[in-house]
């Protein structure tokens, strides 16, 4: 299968570069895989599992903190805020995190800020999803 | 140097020692946290530009059009000031020049002015004026994390959007090199579709992108992460430069400490070698009466 240049770049740095052959994620308006030869493509991405697979085949998985997504002709950009591959994420704390984000959104409240709250809790889902291959 | 007994020089050399011991340590310290620094700010570059890149190409399409309220300029009756300064001082003119800059920047304003504080020094400074603070954001460590910096521009933003500064300046050091920093003010907000058409690189015009849903959109979500990384650039340039300030400082420091004790060293040998001299004219005298 055709392959092309993925780069994952967060302000931090650069977290992957290298061929592959497709990736998965989830845009503003829906899920969306990239296979090489996708048409130039700018969309906003959310909190979610990016999905990567390199050209020997293998897959791996990266938690996505939220971002942008460019696929140009030569090469597709993956800008996210955080991005971490799945062999870092460390399972109780995102577990932990996605049961206080989870409480907070149902105490409600007045100085509940729910945007900050659901994006917490959407972080914390991608990392667990990142772990399991979901 | 006033005229010291022997006791007092010495007391004083190894006082000197000393100083020039902690700042010969520091001086060290400085330039191993100015690379970690360094390695930072080079590590963020390519998201800079990757996403000043993408947002120049969503303005070139959006046209006017523009969904952001970032976007928006109004007349300024408050001007907002962020101003990039240390939580500690021993770092020469670091902090003198930015809040000089800033003050040179305030008088230009058309309207009142407010500041948001990073770092001690700057909070300590505008307290002491009095300038109405909007935040104060201290304590952010020696290695800035994007979540600070995320912090900061989400508050910014807020105040802005709510109408309580209608320009947001941001006065910071531009890093230059270990020797040399320089107080940079840019304008943050808002945010000109100008500037980030000029932005744009050669390659920008010669694929047409689709946006999804519409460039208008992507714009505007881009403002704010762009605002964002602007700042978290901002605050590694300043921690940089704050660290190659000190470490500049702090070789001056021990350069000095180093003639001081060179002279006192030379001073007390002389005063040790008189009053031996003088004993033994004392002896001889003595001895000469005798006879």
């Amino acid at each position: 299968m055709a392959d092309y240049p993925l780069t994952v770049v967060t302000p931090e740095g650069v977290v992957y570069e290298g061929p592959v052959t497709e990736i998965i994620l989830r845009g503003s308006e829906g899920d969306l895989g990239v296979l090489a030869h996708h048409m130039p493509l700018v969309t906003a991405v959310l909190p979610c599992v990016l999905h990567v697979v390199e050209t020997d085949g293998t897959r791996r998985r990266f938690a996505l903190g939220g971002g942008f997504l460019e696929v140009g002709r030569e090469e597709t950009v993956v800008l996210a805020d955080t991005a971490e591959p799945s062999e870092q994420i460390n399972r109780s704390r995102a577990e932990d995190a996605r049961r206080r984000a989870q409480e907070r959104i149902d105490r409600g409240g007045v100085d509940l800020d729910l945007a900050r709250a659901r994006a917490a809790l959407a972080r914390a889902e991608a990392r667990l999803g990142a772990l399991d291959g979901e | 140097m006033p005229a010291l007994g022997i006791q007092a020089l010495k007391r004083r050399i190894r006082s000197v020692e000393n100083t020039a011991q902690i700042t010969r340590a520091m001086k060290l310290v400085a330039g191993a946290k100015l690379r970690r620094a360094q390695e930072r700010a080079e590590r963020s570059r390519r998201y800079f530009d990757t996403i000043r890149e993408t947002m120049a190409r969503a303005a070139d399409s959006a046209g006017s059009m523009t969904k952001s309220p970032l976007f928006e300029a109004r007349e300024v009756r408050r001007e907002g000031f962020v101003v990039v300064s240390s939580d500690r001082g021993l770092a020469g003119p670091f902090n003198a020049n930015v809040l000089r800059l800033t003050a040179e920047q305030m008088r230009r304003s058309p309207g009142t002015v407010a500041v948001f504080a990073v770092g001690r020094k700057a909070r300590d400074a505008y307290r002491r004026r009095a300038v109405p603070m909007l935040g104060e954001f201290i304590q952010l460590g020696d290695d800035p994390h994007y979540f600070q910096a995320k912090a900061i521009a989400d508050a910014i933003m807020a105040q802005y959007l709510a109408g309580d500064v209608d320009r947001v300046t941001l006065v910071y050091t531009e890093f230059i090199n270990a020797m040399i920093q320089r107080p940079k003010a840019v304008s943050l907000l808002p945010m000109s579709p100008e500037d980030l058409k000029s932005g744009a690189g050669a390659g920008a015009v010669s694929v047409q992108y689709v946006f999804e849903p519409d460039p208008e959109t992507v714009l505007a979500d881009l403002v704010p992460r762009y605002v964002e990384v602007l700042l978290y650039g901002a605050l590694l340039e300043s921690k940089a430069s704050e660290h190659g300030a000190r470490m500049t400082a702090m070789d001056a420091a021990t350069k000095n400490s180093e003639e001081l004790l060179r002279t006192m060293t030379l001073t007390r040998n002389r005063l040790r070698q008189a009053a031996i001299t003088r004993e033994i004219a004392e002896l001889v005298g003595g001895a000469a009466a005798l006879e």
